[in-house]
Order: C-alpha cells, then structure tokens, then sequence
C-alpha cells in the first residue's frame, strides 16, 4: 500500500489559515498568506487532524489521497 | 394544502426565536428534516429559498460562479428594510471576483494566523484593563459596554491605526446601519459618514504612513497602483464592520453560554488547553451570523433541487450548524466535539477573512473574565434578556451580570 499524498493548491486557497491552525506540525502559512506545507511535517501522525482540515478547507485547496 | 399551493404561496420566513434564546429558530430544524431547501416568502413578498443543511450551505457558498454575492444581482435576496437599501453596496463580502480576489489579496497577509497571534498581548493588555474597571465597578454590571463591545472595538481600532477614540462614531454609524427599521436615507447617511472617514484615512496615510494596517494597504497597494484609493477606504470599511459587532455578541453569548453549563465551564478553568475546542464548540453553538445572502445566476442543482438564475437564496448558517447529519446531538453544547468543521465564519471565497482575530479575542477574552470574576452570574434571569433576533446578526443589547456573589 503506497502512503496517500498531502496536495494543496495555492493558486485557489483564499488563506482562512484554517489548516494552518488546525495542524501546525504539517500546514503553514506563507508570507502572503496562502498554505505551505511544514518541510518534513509527517501527516500521519495527525491523520484524523489533516482529514478535518481537508474537509473544512473552504475552497478546497486541500486533499490527501 | 397542495404541493402546487405551497410552491405559490410559501411561507414567509421568520428569524424569529422561542424561549430557547441561543438555538435557532425551531422551524428551521423542522424545515430542514423535511428538505435541504425550501421556498419562503420575504418581507416584501419576494419569494427566495433558503438553504438549511449543512450540505446545501456549503454547496451555495462553494459554487461563487453561480451564486453571487453582488447585491445588484438580478433577484438577490434582502431580509428587512435596511438591508434593502444596502443593494447598491460593494463592500468585500458583497463582490464577486476578480474584484473581489484583487481586494482580499490586498489584505489577506494582514491576517495570517501566527501574525494574529503575536498581537496576544496586545489584546490581553486591552482585556486586563477592562477587568480592572469590572472590578471597581458595583454590581451588576452591562459586560457589553464593559467588556463585549470595548475588546473587539479597541483591538480594531488598534489593527487599523486609527484613534480610540474614534470607536463611539463607529458604533453609532454601525447602529444605524444594521438596525432593521432604519429608513434609507439614514443608512445611506451612516453609511456615507464611514466612507468618507475611511477616505480621509487613505489620504491622510499615504502622505504620512505608519506602522499599521492602514498604512501598509496604502503603501502595498495604493500607492503602487494595483487598488483605487477608493477600493481600500472600502476595504477598511469592511475590516471595521466584520470586527464590531460580530466579535462583542460572540464575547456576550459565549459568556451567556458558559453560564449556562458549568459543568464544562469549571472543566475549561482546570485544563485551558481545552479553550481551543471551546471556542470553535461556541462558535458553531451560537452562530452569531445567521443568515447570508446569494443570487443564483445560472440554473444549478443543490442537494437535487433546482435552483433557477434570477432566484435568490438566504444562506442560514445557524441551522447548517445544527444539522444532527453532520454534527452529533447537535443541540447540545460540548466542548470535547470532533465534528466536521462548522459554517459559522461562511465558506467557499467569501469565509470570513478575521476569524483568526475572532478567535484570538475569544480565547483571550473568556478565560480573563472567568479567571477574574470565578463567581461570575447572570443578573437576571435568561428568559428575561433581550433577545435580538430579527436581523441577520444575533445578539444581547445588555447583558446585566454580578461579578461577586
């Protein structure tokens, strides 16, 4: 079983920083505000976590697959 | 009555309360166990839909395309008088994109949660200060002019850089604004005052800028030509009304509910990394937003209902909050949930963009005043607060409590 993928989208996230505030050891926010991923943040050690946070996404700027 | 008799004559649409002050109205749970959507007539015999699941009301926000946000869209939706005379806005929330994009980017890093955050201190200072003057004060108390409204009034004032002082003609400019039965000309004036004063603001910034909000915007964006002096007076108009009034009935109702379950109450003062949880739990609980507004511009299935282009739709977050599909015993309070997220701050492109401020000051805020106050209590009995319920935004105009037994 191969590990799912954490993608995001930046050019359609809005910066709610919802992610960014839900799972800080895996999302970030960049200087302008949109989602960064956490260099080496492991989303499976937050996975309940990161699935809320793709789900609430506003814009759906988020999956993990 | 027949279906065909409903569809022509459906029910007008009440935001009215029962006794039970902090749920939504009861017939919007009956509404929504029934359909996801549902027609009704307005108050001035318009008819639009209301959408009342969770799931319709994220598709209505996720779907920008085809569910406007400009009030000049042709059959947009308006609750009372006031807001009616509102159509000709092009405030933020009511613009659709690309204006809508070019404006939120210009002060999206603005409100980057860690950036929010590091004002902490400035709001716990604000907060401490207030506390103080409780302390003084004799019992009971009004927490909205002590606490509710001064917190999200000063820490506004203070992100936009503008005088303190200046906060008393905000509030009253925005209580003529959002009074339901306020005439049109008077919203037209109050409405006029602010803009004039967020002009002045731009001009006033560009040729002497500082270390704040306004400033940046000016010098980001006006200056560099990507915004009109006039788009970020706007901009600073809209950051003033999103933070007010939204943030000081979300203080006083939370304090309302906490009262109200002590229990949990007594569980957030033993182990404050529970306030985290408590703060998303009372937003989703009380959903000061309750209703938001759409115009539907090209025929689209909702939840498998049609939706025609020149039909409106009155988003009512309160209800999505309750739909026991998504949220388990969703009347209940519980701090511990581990619900989906809920709608409260919107979704899709217009979510609201200061909810990390909201957030901020909430959880600042309640810890304070509990701390502080241990023996806090309501100075009349809930049932005999008055309940403000007939706009799109919910709220106490007083809250009497005694901070001492």
């Amino acid at each position: 079983m191969t590990a799912r993928q954490l993608g995001t989208d930046r050019e359609t996230c809005i910066g709610s920083g919802n992610c960014a505030r839900l799972v800080p050891a895996v999302f970030d926010q960049d200087e302008d505000g949109r989602v960064a991923l956490v260099p080496g943040g492991d989303p499976d050690a937050a996975a309940a976590d990161v699935e809320l946070a793709v789900a609430g996404c506003p814009v759906g700027a988020l999956w993990w697959e | 009555m027949t279906s065909t008799d409903t569809a022509a004559h459906p029910e007008p649409l009440s935001l009215a309360r029962g006794e039970a002050k902090l749920d939504p109205p009861a017939h919007f749970g009956r509404w929504r166990s029934a359909a996801p959507l549902r027609r009704i007539t307005l108050w001035n015999g318009e008819t639009a839909w209301v959408a009342l699941s969770y799931e319709a009301v994220r598709a209505v926000f996720k779907d920008g395309a085809r569910f406007r946000a400009a009030p000049v869209t042709p059959g947009f939706p308006t609750i009372n008088q006031a807001d009616s005379a509102t159509k000709g806005a092009a405030l933020l929330p009511m613009l659709d994109p690309p204006a809508h994009t070019a404006l939120r980017e210009a002060v999206l890093r603005e409100f980057i949660v860690k950036r929010i955050e590091s004002l902490r201190p400035e709001a716990e200072r604000i907060v401490a200060g207030l506390l103080d003057a409780m302390t003084g004060a004799a019992d009971p108390v009004d927490l909205i002019p002590a606490l509710a409204a001064p917190v999200p009034a000063t820490f506004t004032c203070l992100l936009l850089g503008v005088p303190l002082d200046d906060a008393a003609f905000f509030a009253k400019c925005l209580d003529v604004r959002f009074t339901p039965t306020s005439a049109a000309e008077a919203v037209y004036g109050a409405d006029d005052r602010l803009r004039r004063y967020f002009r002045d603001l731009v001009t006033a910034r560009a040729a002497d800028p500082r270390d704040d909000l306004s400033s940046r915007l000016v010098t980001g964006s006006v200056l560099t030509g990507k915004l009109s002096a006039e788009d970020a007076a706007a901009l600073l108009h809209v950051l003033l009304i999103g933070g007010f009034d939204t943030t000081k009935q979300m203080i006083a109702l939370s304090t309302v509910t906490l009262l109200g379950h002590p229990q949990q109450l007594a569980e957030l003062m033993a182990a404050p990394a529970l306030w985290r949880g408590a703060v998303q739990e009372l937003l989703r609980y009380i959903s000061v937003a309750q209703v938001e507004r759409r115009a539907c511009v090209a025929d689209t299935e909702v939840c498998g209902q049609l939706i025609r282009a020149g039909e409106g739709v009155l988003v009512l977050l309160g209800s999505a909050n309750r739909d026991p599909g998504v949220f388990v015993d969703p009347d209940r309070f519980d701090i511990h949930r581990r619900d989906l997220p809920h709608v409260a701050f919107g979704h899709g492109i217009h979510q609201c963009l200061g909810q990390p401020v909201a957030r901020m000051l909430l959880s600042v805020t309640l810890p304070a005043l509990f701390t502080r106050f241990p023996r806090l209590s309501l100075a009349v009995p809930l049932e005999e607060l008055r309940f403000r319920d007939d706009r799109s935004l919910i709220g106490v105009s007083e809250l009497p409590v005694r901070t001492r037994p």
